[in-house]
């Protein structure tokens, strides 16, 4: 058996902290601790680093009450969903009537969100804009009418209406272009599409992109993908326009590249709640 | 149910409350929010842990472990049941705490249902971590997040590389690269300290 350098003999230290070193690899490892004071001087020391940081979390104690706010948090997060589950069909008749007065009378006063909502807490920034688009911001109950450079908090459920789409800059660098008065949730590094047609392009964004629907999650990083609804709301269709997107649907993960769709069907064990 | 309890009962498979964590997060997509509550009272402690170890700050550690909990529920169509649900769980927690450290200075636009605020307000400050506990979660606060997620989410009692990876989806080469980095870099940190002390 050759003798172990102090290179490997490093790395066998490491190993044996992981709980990964084989049998025999240790006893070469303790033969040439036994003739080297400097491997076993960092042996110590790393084993020293070993002990403290299990040690320092291990004291870690979750404060008092904490499952109980847990649970809370969760049956709030329910109830909202809920709500916005039996409101969205309503309101879609309310947007509706709000757009037509919105026309008639001008367009609303938005500064009140512009100034409660930071510039930076966005996830995302309308661009430009269609006819209009249509806010829920989260825990809020009405929905406010958006305009150019709004922008859009986290987990905010969005209207686009009308024929033009609507453009929203999200903070990661991805473009998402919406039409088909799309429905959206508006996440930080994804977007939730439930009905419509989107239009992702992640070419300068700083990673990953995702966009969930009921039917699947497409994936992409530095490309152009599309991925548009049927009007039953059964189908869905993924069409890669550049790069490559990875796409999950029917439990099967299939990387698509420029030219290629695929269409997805409805997960009937899937959720569909806004 | 005590952590101990809970994580022998993760290492066997099955716990006191006589279910895996795979067939509790199968259950709980079903619709079963006992079984969920159930998750939540067996990991709230190793996820408090680990979002503490890397905000922290008490408040943005259970605020973390708070939106971990939720992300998971709304997020279980995806779980992989083939998997283990712990490094599933715990890579939800780590993304969590990536994106709070990203977005810290949004922290005032960031919003808890006002209902939560009222009827539960968080619970007081406890007893600091003693001097040497808190000098190496400083020290590994110090360190870039390519090398603090992993070395936290192994030192969570319990954890093999494989786990590691899993939870960052990177391979277990990537993961084991990362820790021996990360705890050279550590070592170097807090024997410097020590000298320092010592001289």
């Amino acid at each position: 058996m050759s003798r172990l350098n102090c290179e490997d003999a490093r790395r066998l230290i490491h190993l044996d902290l992981d709980g990964e070193i084989p049998p025999d690899e240790r006893k070469r490892l303790e033969e040439h601790l036994a003739s080297c004071p400097h491997c076993r001087a960092a042996q110590e020391e790393l084993s020293a680093v070993d002990s403290r940081l299990r040690d320092a979390l291990s004291r870690i104690e979750p404060p008092a009450g904490l499952v109980r706010r847990t649970r809370r948090r969760m049956m709030a997060e329910q109830r909202r969903r809920s709500l916005l589950r039996v409101v969205l069909p309503a309101a879609a008749a309310f947007v509706l009537v709000g757009t037509a007065l919105w026309f008639a009378f001008g367009r609303p006063d938005t500064g009140r969100r512009q100034i409660t909502l930071a510039q930076h807490g966005a996830p995302a920034v309308v661009l430009s804009g269609g006819d209009a688009i249509h806010v829920f911001e989260p825990h809020e109950r009405v929905a406010q009418p958006g305009q150019t450079g709004a922008p859009l908090p986290e987990d905010s459920v969005a209207w686009a209406l009308g024929e033009d789409s609507t453009r929203l800059a999200f903070a990661g660098g991805a473009r998402v272009d919406l039409s088909g008065e799309a429905v959206v949730r508006i996440g930080r590094d994804r977007i939730e599409l439930f009905k419509g047609h989107l239009r992702a392009d992640t070419t300068e964004a700083e990673g990953p992109f995702t966009i969930s629907t009921p039917w699947g999650d497409v994936t992409c990083r530095d490309g152009i993908v599309a991925v548009r609804s049927d009007g039953d709301g059964r189908t869905a269709y993924a069409h890669v326009i550049a790069g490559s997107a990875v796409v999950t649907a029917d439990d099967r993960q299939q990387i698509l590249k420029a030219g290629e769709s695929r269409r997805m069907r409805i997960d009937p064990d899937r959720e569909v709640v806004l | 149910m005590t952590d101990s309890g809970a994580r022998s009962g993760a290492a066997s498979g099955i716990t006191g409350g006589g279910f895996a964590d795979r067939e509790l997060a199968l259950r709980a997509r079903r619709g079963d929010t006992g079984a969920f509550d159930s998750i939540v009272e067996r990991h709230h402690a190793s996820i408090y842990r680990l979002c503490r170890a890397l905000l922290r700050e008490r408040s943005d550690a259970e605020d973390a472990t708070q939106e971990t909990f939720v992300r998971a529920w709304r997020c279980l169509g995806r779980y992989d049941a083939t998997r283990a649900f712990a490094p599933w769980l715990r890579g939800i927690a780590a993304n969590v705490c990536r994106q709070a450290v990203r977005g810290h200075g949004r922290r005032e636009a960031r919003t808890i249902p006002l209902e939560t605020q009222l009827s539960d307000p968080p619970a007081p400050e406890q007893e600091e971590l003693s001097p040497v506990a808190d000098r190496a979660l400083d020290a590994l606060q110090s360190l870039d997040e390519t090398y603090r997620l992993p070395l936290v989410l192994f030192y969570l009692r319990e954890a093999t590389v494989a786990d590691v990876a899993e939870a960052l989806k990177i391979s277990e080469g990537a993961a084991r690269v990362r820790l021996h980095r990360g705890r050279e870099m550590l070592r170097q940190i807090l024997m410097a300290e020590q000298d320092n002390v010592e001289t």
